[in-house]
């Protein structure tokens, strides 16, 4: 026990290891948690990896970064790339804004260096090398349903123009893939710390993948070093959010820990992070709940950002002395309240309209709840086999009562199996008003073999992406783009602030054939060949004659019959009956016998002889 | 009223079936195809109707037999086959004729030419039948070169570095220093270049040991000869068990496994050490073989197994025990990653112990090796321990902790050597080597290694090609396309060109030569478009045709029958005909 107290003691004295000079990279991370008005808690991890000299030559030595993933970014020649693998919807109108948005699925994008040759070969196998690295399906990401955006997706990175060659980006995403600790734990595997220290240990699958909705995420991006942005250092950053619904996990209270959300406490920080820190947003602390936070926090940081005020309760756990595990809770008190929930600026809805498997519209409704117009860039990324008519686009607000003009617009029909539809355009939404985009499209049949293992399931179809400038910070969370770490947002006012939001997927039953029609249609073709055949062969070459009883000739089965028959009858009668007709018969030949001579009978005679 | 007009018109049928009955009775029948007789019966006319009917008939069946059998299975069968590039079967075999001989060359230099002959005698005579004939050894002696610069050189290695002979592969010198006395006390000494010094006093014996057991080592050659050809029947030995597997290039990935950060702080600059200690090794290496270079640090990782606490007079220190080396290995190798290269990784690790179980190191149970930090894996890598000053332990300084990387890269560039292929030297008596040169590897160390990897990849990428030859006789669903045929004849044409260069003693482009022929032997045999119709094989194919086919086939054979006694008769018929009308 005075063993333990030493070391926490040596710990705590412990001041960051400054590594930085030497390797040129520093790690940070951070926890925010935060308690939405409607009930649910969202917890934010980010962990950030900084490194000098990463991003401009092949550098094979790696120190905090993860050496795996680091070959694979200069083996394909990656500038920024951007990976998410998420299960469930971020509900925006009731939760706000994420610090990080995702689609349900996995979603991947990547902008690739100036000069990179032969984009979608590397672009394959960009995906397959990640799909290896995260266990997870990347690998059916092809080049034929990765469009490249023109508006949307701008990079990140610290070059930042927007006249980038577009042709460098390629965006692809995947509807139907689900997260699982398959994928957490490669994904922890790339942090320095692994699992076993810092903020860390408390991703466990068995909790992590519990909640409404959870997301990883990897976020690779040249970033400034300085203001004078002369070098650049590749920012790593991955991020796990969460949002828990309290009742699910239990005991019916509203009180939440980090036991309850987690499962274990916090044993230390990670001693290779320069700083580890949990960040509690308590701005609902007085107003919508009232609950106490224990233990104390480090310090109450008030951030004015954008005219808005948020207070956060700092954890510092590198100055913390930990004694046994570390543990952040809330106890609520007072009764509960259900407090009006008031949306966000921007939000946004999709869904499939029409009825039968011939036609169907896809409508997104866009919501803007500001007094003022705001300009939005939609992007949305239509698979081939549901061709769409541009034509019947019609954007229109208020209820049909305006309609929109977009001032730039970017449409890319699709090709059968080669490329799918891109519709993007900027259009500035009315103030208060709800903005309805239709547009519509064919189901289309597809080859036999292009159907997935359960046909009737359906197809999905990603997601749409809202990219917009917001004015001012309700709700809002994000990271400012020109900082790495999650207290760079901290009283970060900007005259903007960029945001996109992601639709729901949509699930579109296609017209699935009857599979077992190969089958069948060999059975028809032999039978019709073999019915057609037979007869028209026998035409052919077989002439149909009168047997002469007395010469015929008994073949296996006749006399089988006959003896069948007279067994059967057991009577002579059959016999008596059936000889007066061949006697009579023979009788008459025999007249023309005599009067045609000897040859005949010889012949008749040589004939018998053959036919025996 | 209606049966009654049914049963007129029943007996009125009836009555000209008679009628017909009456007028056909006579004939034969069915089958029987008469062209007999024209003779001046009535029945004539309408035997002769028949015969022409007959005829129509035949040739009917006849086109139908034709055009079945004749035209449509053949092209059946030829667009139904898998597509396969013509294999050069034969000249895969010849392979096996073209079995590779290194030629060395050997040069005894003496001022007696007496010694020079004896040698020569006692040498050859010794030297003629190794290997098996793998490796022909070619003797010459001479006695008329610059003696004084040998008798005035300072040492053994300023002797070595002037250079006296031309430097060429496979070519081993053998000087006679007299005097080497001054020099040392042994009687042979190798130097780091392809020159053997010996004494005066030196035996045939010794030399023969020398050459054949270092220089040469044609027993090395033969036996990976034969491991590759029957690797029932041989087993490696202990350097070819070392050897890492042949490839096109190597990754080299440097770990540093630290599992406690926060008691202890060590840097150490990799890239510097791996530049400064292992750069002349990679260098001198390659022409050869090209290595990549990598580096990580991993921080959160033990190795498994507790070691032991050894209580000794002046300090306590851990032991763990070499058999628990073999368990350290798995659990290690899953963190240590994988990376998207495609070629073979030499792990080295470094690991730096807890400071609970520090200072730490690896006893064995065999009284001969004494307490070690470091150990080799087969074809895998190494590990090595570094076990830094004690007193660092909980402080946390920036400035005194620091690695020794001399010792460390010094340990890693044995590994590295040993891994590579190149051999321990065992000991003979009176013999020693020259101190290694910057890069680490002597040349006549190069040439051997050299010839036993040429020889593993002509020899591998022979038994490639028989394999493939052999599975695409046995399984008749394997695509050849033409890239797989390419390579097949790539590798066959590079595979002569090696061993051409071989015999005319250029060791090295030979080497390179059948480096890249075993690399097309191996891209042809591991193609995935090979596998491309692996699911549907020969009786599936018969399977969804014979439905089609059947059918229709048995009425055209059953008429083959037909047709040939119609033939036949026929022939017959007309014989006779000819017979009665002369």
């Amino acid at each position: 026990m005075i063993v333990w107290a030493v070391f926490t003691l040596i710990l705590s004295s412990v001041s960051a290891l400054g590594q930085s000079g030497l390797y040129g990279d520093e790690f940070h991370e951070e926890l925010v948690l935060k308690q939405l008005p409607s009930g649910h808690v969202y917890s934010y991890f980010q962990f950030t990896t900084l490194w000098e000299n990463g991003g401009d030559q092949p550098n094979h030595h790696c120190h905090l970064f993860p050496q795996s993933l680091s070959e694979v970014l200069h083996l394909y020649n990656v500038d920024e790339m951007h990976l998410s693998l998420t299960g469930g919807l971020w509900r925006h109108e009731n939760w706000g804004y994420p610090v990080v948005s995702a689609p349900p699925g996995a979603e991947l994008w990547a902008w690739f260096k100036e000069g990179t040759h032969d984009v979608d070969k590397k672009w394959t196998l960009l995906s397959n090398a990640l799909s290896g690295l995260f266990c997870a399906s990347l690998n059916f990401i092809n080049p034929q349903q990765s469009p490249s955006p023109k508006y949307s997706f701008a990079p990140l990175g610290a070059y930042g123009s927007a006249s980038q060659n577009r042709s460098l980006l390629r965006y692809s995403t995947l509807p139907r893939e689900i997260v699982c600790t398959e994928n957490l734990t490669p994904f922890k595997k790339l942090l320095p710390c692994d699992s076993k220290k810092g903020l860390s240990s408390l991703l466990n699958a068995g909790n992590i993948h519990n909640a409404n909705y959870h997301s990883l995420g990897i976020h690779v991006r040249p970033q400034c070093k300085d203001e004078n942005c002369h070098e650049t250092v590749l920012e790593l950053k991955q991020t796990v959010s969460l949002v828990y619904d309290l009742i699910i996990l239990g005991q019916e209270s509203r009180d939440w820990s980090f036991r309850k959300l987690f499962g274990v406490g916090l044993a230390g920080p990670c001693p290779l992070a320069k700083s580890s820190k949990i960040y509690v947003d308590c701005s609902t602390n007085a107003t919508t709940f009232d609950y106490n936070l224990s233990p104390d926090p480090t310090e109450f940081i008030n951030s004015n950002r954008g005219g808005y005020n948020t207070v956060f309760a700092v954890y510092d756990i590198k100055k913390t002395h930990i004694i046994n595990m570390f543990s952040v809770s809330a106890t609520h008190k007072g009764p509960r309240v259900q407090s009006i929930i008031s949306p966000p600026v921007i939000h946004a809805t999709r869904y499939i309209v029409g009825y039968g498997q011939e036609h169907g519209g896809i409508v997104t409704k866009i919501h803007n709840n500001h007094w003022k117009e705001i300009d939005i860039t939609l992007f949305e990324n239509i698979p081939w086999f549901l061709p769409t008519y541009y034509h019947t686009l019609k954007i229109t607000a208020n209820g049909g009562k305006q309609v929109l003009k977009p001032y730039a617009k970017h449409y890319l029909p699709g090709r059968d199996r080669s490329r799918p539809y891109t519709l993007e355009f900027l259009v500035t939404l009315p103030p208060r008003s709800v903005t309805e985009i239709y547009l519509e499209f064919d189901y289309s049949f597809l080859k036999w073999q292009e159907y997935p293992p359960d046909a009737n399931h359906g197809f999905y179809v990603g997601a749409a992406a809202i990219t917009t400038l917001l004015p001012h910070t309700k709700n809002y969370t994000g990271v400012p783009i020109d900082g790495s770490t999650f207290s760079s947002s901290i009283n970060a006012s900007r005259d903007t602030y960029p945001v996109t939001l992601h639709t729901e997927i949509l699930l579109v039953t296609l017209p699935t054939p009857d599979f077992s029609m190969p089958y069948n249609v060999i059975c028809l073709a032999c039978t019709v060949v073999a019915l057609a055949f037979g007869p028209l062969h026998n035409h052919t070459t077989k002439r149909l004659q009168m047997l002469d009883p007395s010469e015929e000739t008994k073949g296996v089965i006749a006399n089988l019959r006959q003896r069948l028959n007279s067994f059967l009858t057991q009577s002579t009668k059959a016999k008596e009956q059936s000889s007066p007709a061949p006697s009579e018969v023979i009788k008459s030949p025999q007249k023309e016998e005599a009067a045609c001579g000897s040859k005949v009978t010889s012949r008749k005679k040589d004939r018998a002889a053959k036919s025996s | 009223m209606i049966l009654k007009r049914e049963k007129e018109i029943y007996v009125a049928v009836l009555e000209i079936k008679q009628l017909l009955t009456n007028n056909y009775a006579r004939n034969a029948s069915l089958l029987t195809i008469d062209t007999s007789d024209e003779s001046d019966c009535k029945e004539t006319s309408e035997f002769s109707e028949k015969e022409e009917d007959v005829d129509i008939r035949m040739y009917a069946a006849i086109s139908f037999v034709f055009l079945l059998l004749v035209v449509g299975i053949p092209l059946w069968w030829k667009t139904t086959e898998v597509y396969r590039v013509h294999v050069p079967y034969g000249r895969i075999d010849d392979l096996k004729e073209a079995d590779v001989v290194f030629p060395a060359h050997v040069t005894i230099l003496s001022k007696e030419t007496e010694r020079v002959n004896s040698l020569l005698k006692h040498l050859s005579s010794a030297l003629s039948n190794t290997g098996n004939g793998i490796i022909n050894v070619d003797f010459k002696g001479r006695s008329d070169f610059d003696v004084n610069k040998v008798l005035t050189a300072e040492s053994l290695q300023a002797l070595d570095e002037m250079d006296l002979f031309p430097n060429e592969v496979s070519h081993i010198y053998l000087l006679e220093v007299p005097g080497m006395l001054r020099f040392t006390a042994k009687d042979v000494i190798v130097g780091r270049k392809r020159v053997v010094y010996f004494s005066t006093q030196a035996k045939p014996e010794t030399l023969h040991a020398v050459l054949s057991q270092w220089i040469i080592r044609a027993d090395a050659l033969f036996r990976t000869k034969a491991i590759i050809e029957a690797p029932n029947e041989w087993s490696r030995d202990r350097t070819g068990g070392r050897r890492m597997p042949p490839a096109a290039q190597y990754d080299i990935m440097f770990s540093m496994v630290h599992p406690e950060p926060e008691k202890r702080n060590i840097k150490w600059n990799i890239k510097e050490a791996i530049r400064d200690h292992l750069g002349g090794l990679l260098e001198y290496l390659s022409p050869i073989i090209t290595f990549h270079i990598k580096s990580q640090w991993l921080y959160s990782v033990r190795l498994e197994g507790r070691p032991r606490q050894v209580q000794e007079e002046a300090q306590t220190w851990y032991s763990l025990s070499e058999d628990i080396l073999p368990h350290i290995i798995t659990p290690l190798e899953k963190k240590l990653g994988s990376g998207v290269s495609e070629h073979p990784t030499i792990q080295l690790v470094l690991y730096i112990p807890p400071c609970q179980i520090s200072p730490l190191f690896i006893t064995s149970s065999r009284s001969s090796i004494q307490p070690s930090l470091a150990f080799l894996s087969p074809r895998w890598g190494g590990v090595q321990i570094f076990n830094p000053p004690q007193s660092l332990c909980g402080h946390v300084d920036e400035n005194s902790s620091w690695l020794d990387s001399e010792a460390i890269m010094n340990t890693f560039k044995m590994q590295l050597k040993l891994l590579v292929g190149f051999p321990e030297l065992e000991k003979i008596g009176g013999v020693e080597q020259l101190p290694l040169p910057a890069s680490g590897v002597r040349d006549w160390e190069l040439d051997s290694l050299m010839r036993i990897k040429a020889t593993e990849h002509l020899i591998s990428a022979r038994i490639t090609l028989k394999s493939l030859a052999q599975l695409l006789d046995e399984i008749s669903n394997i695509v050849i396309n033409d890239e797989v045929g390419d390579k097949i004849w790539e590798a066959i044409l590079k595979s002569h060109e090696a061993i051409n260069y071989i015999q005319d003693y250029d060791l090295t482009n030979g080497y390179n030569l059948s480096k890249q022929a075993f690399l097309a032997a191996e891209t042809a045999f591991s193609d995935p478009s090979l596998l491309a119709l692996l699911y549907f094989p020969e009786d599936q194919k018969y399977a969804v045709y014979i439905p089609l086919f059947l059918p229709v086939m048995i009425p055209v054979l059953m008429s083959l029958r037909g047709i040939r006694s119609w033939w036949f008769s026929g022939s017959e018929d007309t014989s006779e005909a000819k017979k009665k009308t002369e």
